[in-house]
């Protein structure tokens, strides 16, 4: 062997062992989380209520509240989001209020989730009185959301190539139809990848909720967006640090990871399949 | 000189014209006291070695030097003796009349009908008439038969030459006075470009023609007026015949007989 097939052996082997370490780690992790909770899972744990304070019964109440959550937040951060991206891109004057923009945006996305929390009970709970509720989780979840959404979409648009752009405006079009017609349509798989993201996020955050939406216990669902709801994230939490009957559950904690996880791959995976068909039809 | 050869052709309309028209991009002077006229149902080719402004220009007459925001512009550019520079002026309109085809085949990443329908659609035209013109838009541009069966297919299922083609038909659509044509086979094989070249002859009858060329022979076969632009300059414009045989610029001369390009 010589010196730069040695080289090349070692670099390439190298390689391999890198990944397996990554792979090895992930289904480490899922085995853990479906070992422990997989067998919880059946389909009356994910339908009925809790019964005699989490102990017993299901946790419908708690994907019910993951749900609403995920849907309003991301329901307000990406239009905010496409539209401060959109701005950006195409107009973009002046300069300073689009570098102050990012510079927010950049600090946004730095600041620790359980702030966000705090800022969510003295603005939207306290301030604007909208009490411990799903609106409240909501605002506070998408403001979390919001520099993911900015900067995916911002990329998105800026991807889109520049010639559409002067084609459009060529042929007679506004700025407002270029953006309409060809900019966001081009844009949108990308954008959706920014979106497949912050759900992610959002239904996984729990520091954020703690105080504007979350309950420990209750049996009833949610009737209106200003109820306060059970979350599968804060669920978990709670379960492993509240209440006095750890062997029934910690069981039900991990029983709720692995819904949590399966309702994240699941939003996910219909996210893309929407992105494929998207991309399938659109090629340049 | 240019005024000379304005006067001998009386007869013929300048379409579009320019009035010392002088472009800046920043402090650097691009284009300097161009006049040149653009005859009605002609094709004017505009030539010159790389960097000469020739392509500027031509993004004058559409107004598409807008999009860049350190382009500052002097003199008058006149469409049918009305200056699409003065202000309050619906660029929009300018560009419907003033039609463009670029340097890279760019048609939307949309179905091949809808790139056609596009400058129709955006000014809500009813659905039977948007049909009638994208049929013989398609038609004028030698397309139609290759492409009748398969309207909803992606644009980018076609050839290059086909899609230039395409952006030709979709210009065509919102029948305008005039196209401007930006090197439009420099990205194009030997046959796709005779086809264009063709097509430009055939719709010399129906719209005004100016374009952009780094080939000489190609300004000489379908041209009947050429521009030749130096640094900035325009230094002749005549028949096209006549500047090939005897071009009374040396320079001229010279970027002919391939001294420079």
């Amino acid at each position: 062997m010589t010196k730069r097939e040695l080289k090349q052996f070692i670099g390439v082997n190298l390689l391999r062992i890198f990944i397996a370490v990554t792979a090895i780690f992930l289904i480490m992790f899922l085995y853990v989380i479906f070992s422990k909770g997989g067998k919880i899972v059946t389909w009356s744990f994910l339908i009925e209520s809790p019964r005699k304070f989490m102990t017993e019964g299901g946790i419908f109440p708690a994907i019910v509240g993951t749900f609403w959550l995920t849907v309003i937040s991301i329901g307000i951060s990406l239009p905010l989001g496409i539209f401060t991206a959109i701005y950006m891109v195409s107009y973009g004057k002046p300069a300073w209020l689009v570098r102050s923009v990012r510079i927010a945006i950049n600090t946004l996305a730095g600041v620790p989730s359980i702030i966000y929390g705090l800022f969510g009970l003295t603005v939207f709970v306290q301030l604007m009185k909208l009490d411990v509720s799903i609106l409240s989780g909501s605002l506070t979840l998408a403001i979390l959301a919001l520099p993911v959404m900015i900067n995916a979409s911002e990329e998105a648009l800026r991807s889109v190539p520049k010639d559409f752009r002067e084609a459009s405006l060529a042929l007679g079009a506004t700025e407002r139809q270029t953006i309409l017609r060809v900019l966001l349509p081009t844009a949108l798989p990308n954008i959706l990848t920014g979106t497949i993201i912050s759900i992610g996020r959002v239904a996984g955050e729990t520091a954020p909720i703690l105080f504007t939406a979350a309950t420990f216990y209750t049996r009833r669902l949610p009737t209106s967006i200003m109820d306060e709801v059970m979350v599968l994230p804060y669920q978990i939490y709670a379960l492993m640090t509240e209440g006095a009957h750890a062997e029934k559950q910690v069981p039900i904690a991990y029983g709720t990871a692995v819904v949590l996880l399966l309702l994240v791959l699941f939003v996910s995976a219909i996210a893309i399949i929407i992105r494929y068909n998207m991309r399938k039809k659109r090629k340049w | 000189m240019v005024n000379a050869i304005m006067n001998q052709n009386s007869t013929l309309t300048a379409h579009i014209r320019t009035e010392n028209l002088n472009l800046w991009f920043g402090d650097k002077q691009v284009l300097q006291n161009v006049n040149i006229p653009i005859y009605d149902k002609r094709i004017t080719a505009l030539i010159g070695p790389s960097g000469c402004g020739k392509s500027t220009l031509l993004r004058c007459f559409n107004r598409m030097n807008d999009l860049i925001p350190e382009a500052k512009i002097k003199g008058k550019v006149l469409l049918n003796e009305e200056n699409i520079y003065k202000s309050r002026i619906d660029v929009t309109k300018v560009r419907t009349k003033v039609g463009m085809v670029f340097q890279r085949p760019n048609p939307f990443p949309k179905s091949i009908y809808n790139n056609i329908a596009y400058g129709l659609k955006l000014r809500g035209e009813k659905k039977s008439y948007i049909d009638e013109v994208v049929e013989t838009s398609l038609k004028n541009a030698w397309l139609w038969d290759e492409v009748k069966d398969r309207m909803s297919s992606s644009a980018f299922s076609l050839s290059g030459g086909q899609q230039q083609r395409l952006c030709i038909a979709r210009a065509m659509a919102n029948n305008p006075d005039i196209i401007l044509l930006d090197e439009p086979t420099s990205a194009l094989d030997p046959q796709s470009t005779a086809k264009i070249e063709e097509l430009c002859l055939e719709l010399k009858d129906k719209v005004t023609i100016l374009i952009v060329t780094h080939n000489i022979a190609q300004a000489g076969r379908i041209s009947d007026y050429t521009a030749f632009m130096y640094l900035g300059e325009m230094v002749e414009f005549d028949e096209t015949k006549r500047m090939f045989t005897i071009p009374k610029d040396k320079r001229t001369e010279a970027y002919l007989s391939g001294v420079f390009g």
